[in-house]
Parts: structure tokens; sequence; C-alpha cells
């Protein structure tokens, strides 16, 4: 009975609604020791709804220290909802971020080779037309291990989301604004490496929002330069 | 030899680490110089400032035009020195008309006090059409009236100019038929001022001409537009215009945002219901 129910279970979550399909792609190029560029390109589907966003990213890389790297990108989004897709300029939003990421292992050269966990923290501001900017300061804890002689690699994360400007509250003479956590994202899966510096991530993951739970499956491709 | 192979190679490696930089920082700033371009947000919604304001409110109701109507009878049915009561005809002036047949000696004039009278000359063979067109041109006579007048065979009905309570007509000694159709009333203003609760308040951005939202007021006649971005904004009611209940304008403010997480009072507008 169980061996019939959990996957029904399973499939049901994944069938309905709000599940998201994230898909993405991108090529990176290491300019030297110390500098690489990333270009990509992502959509975003809901399950059942259709679309939820198109973006291009843009990012560069800059190692500063043995293990720390910091990083500034910028994304522009088409927010489309739904199956049409309409091109107005109030559906684009743009997002900045400025951050880091300190690979702990290496930074403090410590435990196995093939292990990695990172902290990468970033502050991200997003603009949209007619929407109030956003300010977030998002952290995430990365573990992954490079199996030896084996193509695939297990990652796990869990990042958190603190918006700066969260709350906004009138009184009759004042306007407080206050900060809060408005999301929690899990993904576990895997990676796999392919021939010609070429490989996919495939995770299942979680997000967790006032709005309430979402699962997510999530695609990734990248090839090095 | 090999220390300038050594120095040459390390120049070159730097020359080309340093146009690495350079392309990296060119591109970084001109996304970041296009994109702020790109960005920049229009007067409207997205922001965290606020216009607050209140609006109140005057009673006013539009008055009526007073319609007489006045059925007169045929000279056989009138006496020499008869006459009936018709008021504020000229400014604040009443009068009695009253029917003079020249068959008679003595004066047909009653000389009733506080009133103007005026004589109209009939014969009892008169008919009753003839007498009520004798009594309009007499009325014509006195100039610019306070009523408009019309005659229909022998109905004469006199429509008041403005909208006021004139004293009712009375047929004195005649046996005309005297009716009032519609009572005048004045124009009501009230003179206490009254928060507006549930009042449509509309916002306009920037230069727009037609608003972009709206909001209605509370209990105590306050507005609020919130998550407003800095610049110029309309907050507009619509109020009655008087002296027409029909009518509607405009009672607006400009009001300019001039900095984030303000809230701007518009004050007071004040309308008419």
């Amino acid at each position: 009975m169980k061996k019939i129910l959990l996957p029904i279970l399973l499939w049901s979550s994944f069938s309905f609604g709000q599940t998201g399909l994230w898909m993405d792609a991108s090529i990176s190029k290491k300019w030297n020791k110390n500098q690489s560029s990333e270009i990509g390109i992502g959509n975003r589907r809901n399950f059942g709804l259709g679309f939820d966003r198109l973006f291009m990213d843009v990012n560069h890389q800059v190692q500063v220290l043995d293990g720390l790297q910091i990083e500034a990108a910028y994304r522009l989004v088409l927010n489309e909802k739904g199956d049409q897709l309409v091109i107005s300029s109030d559906r684009f939003s743009h997002r900045y971020q400025l951050g880091f990421k300190l690979s702990i292992l290496d930074a403090f050269d410590i435990g196995p080779k093939r292990l990695s966990l990172s902290w990468a923290s970033t502050q991200q501001w997003g603009l949209r037309a007619g929407q109030r900017t956003s300010s977030i300061w998002r952290n995430k804890i990365s573990l992954g291990y490079d199996v030896k002689n084996f193509p695939l690699g297990p990652i796990v994360s869990a990042e958190h989301f603190y918006q700066w400007n969260a709350n906004v509250v009138y009184t009759p003479t004042e306007v407080l604004v206050t900060a809060a956590t408005i999301q929690w994202r899990y993904f576990i899966g895997t990676e796999i490496e392919l021939p010609k510096k070429q490989s996919v991530k495939i995770l299942v993951g979680l997000r967790q929002r006032t709005s309430g739970n979402q699962p997510l499956l999530r695609l990734s491709y990248s090839k090095n330069f | 030899m090999e220390f300038t192979l050594s120095l040459n190679q390390s120049a070159e490696f730097m020359r080309k680490s340093l146009k690495t930089k350079a392309l990296s920082l060119t591109l970084g700033v001109t996304i970041i110089f296009i994109q702020s371009a790109c960005v920049k947000k229009n007067v409207g919604p997205g922001g965290t400032s606020a216009i607050k304001g209140t609006v109140t409110g005057q009673d006013f109701k539009q008055g009526e035009n007073e319609i007489q109507h006045i059925t007169f009878t045929s000279g056989s049915q009138l006496e020499h020195g008869d006459y009936f009561l018709l008021n504020d005809l000229t400014s604040g002036t009443n009068y009695y008309i009253y029917f003079s047949n020249p068959n008679w000696i003595s004066s047909a004039n009653p000389n009733l006090q506080g009133r103007t009278g005026l004589q109209v000359v009939f014969n009892y063979s008169d008919s009753n059409v003839a007498i009520a067109q004798a009594v309009k041109v007499k009325l014509e006579s006195l100039g610019v009236l306070n009523a408009n007048l019309a005659l229909q065979q022998d109905i004469l009905t006199l429509s008041w100019k403005s909208r006021k309570n004139v004293v009712d007509p009375d047929n004195g000694t005649t046996n005309f038929a005297v009716d009032v159709s519609n009572q005048g009333e004045a124009d009501l203003l009230q003179t206490g001022v009254l928060n507006m609760a549930e009042k449509r308040v509309y916002l306009c951005y920037g230069d727009n001409t037609y608003p972009s939202e709206d909001v209605r007021t509370n209990q105590l006649g306050e507005f609020f537009f919130p998550d407003l971005q800095k610049g110029a904004y309309k907050v507009y009611v619509i109020s009655m215009a008087p002296p027409y209940e029909e009518m509607h304008k405009e009672v607006a403010k400009i009001v300019t945002i001039t900095d984030d997480k303000s809230i701007v009072n518009a004050g007071v507008l004040g309308i008419y219901y």
C-alpha cells in the first residue's frame, strides 16, 4: 500500500497548481585566476498556471582571497503570469545584487578537498515600475561533495531572505518601515558533470513564504569556457 | 636571458590583466548606467510616502420656482370695484388688480393699504379671454417683472424667474380660480460644515488629467493614499456646483511629495453636497 500511496502523494504534490519548475542555462568565462563572468537565461513556471517569469542574468565574480569571492549581478526579469506573453513596460523588473561567497573549507583549509561548504551573503535590490523597491538580504549555506570517479555529486542548500522594507505601516503622523524574514528556500539534488566543462544540476526544493509553501523542481545547465 | 624573458612575460601578463579589468569595469559601469536610466520610476505607486486629508461639506438644496395660474371669468361675472391680489410681481411690491366699468361714476379703486393698485377697464360684455388679455397687458405695462407671463385662452400663468417662496395670490372679490401648481422655495445652504463620510476622493499622478486611483473617506471624512513615490499629485473630490444641483465641479489640491517615508497633508477639501 505504501509503495503505491507515496508515489501518488509525491506526484500529486508536483502536479497541482503551486509547484514551480525553474529552468536556467548559463555560460561562464574565467578571465584569469581571479575573475570570471557569467551570463544566463531562465524561465520559471508554475505547473497548471503557466508562466511565472523569464529572466536574463549577468554577473561578475572576483576572488579577493583564498576562498572568498565578491560578486555583482544584474537580472532583467519579464514578469509574465499565466499563459499569455505580454510585453509591456510595467512587467519588466530589474534586480541588482552585491555580495560575497565564502568557501569555508577552502578559506580555512580544513576538511576533505572533495567536500565544499560555502556561505553566500548578498544584498539585493529589486526595482519595478509601480512597485516599491525591495531591499533584501540573502544568506545561503551550500554543501556539496564531488564523488571520486563518479559523474554525480550531491548538493544541498538552505537560503534565508530578509527584507529590510518588508512592512510599511502608516500611522497618522509617520511611516514605519520594518524588516522581516520573507522566505526560506531549500534545495537538494545532484550535479551531473558532462564532457567539455558542461554540467547539469537537478534539484528539488521547497520555498516557504508567508503566502504558503511551494515545492520546486529546478534544472540548471552551465558551460564554462 | 631567462630573467629578461621572465620580465617580458610578466609585463605581458600585467597588460592582459589590466585589459581584462578595464573591460570588466567598463561593462559593469555601462550596464549600471543603462539600467539606471531604464528603471526611473514615475510618479505614482511604489513608494513609501502618503497623502492624507479631510473632506468637509455643506448641505445645499436647490430651491423651486413658483408657478401660479389664474383662470378668469367673463365680464358678466365681474362688478365695478372687484379686485384680486398678486404678490411680489416686481421687486418687493405687492399688487391688487381692480376692475373698473366706465359706465359707473364712482371710483372702483378699493385703495388697499400697502399695495399698489392696477386698474383694468372692462365691460360686462367682455369674454373671459378678453378679461385675461386685458389683465396681462396691464401687468406687462409694469416693465420688468419677477415672473414670466404666459396666456393660454383664459388661463394666465405666472412663472417666477428666481427660486423663492412667493405669497400665494388671492382671488379677492372676484370669482377667478387661483392655483399654485409649483410652490416656490429658496435655495438652502446650511451654514454648518460636516465631515463627509464615504466620499470618494480621486488621485491623479503627475500631470495626468484623469484619476489613477481613488479611495473613500472614513467616518471622520479622512482619506489616505499610501505607497506613493516622490512627485506632484492632484487630489480632488466632486462637489455639487450651486446654484444648480445637476451641475458638478472639481474641488482639487495639488500636493507635492518631496521626501520618502513622509505623509503630506492635503488639508481640507470643502464641497457642497
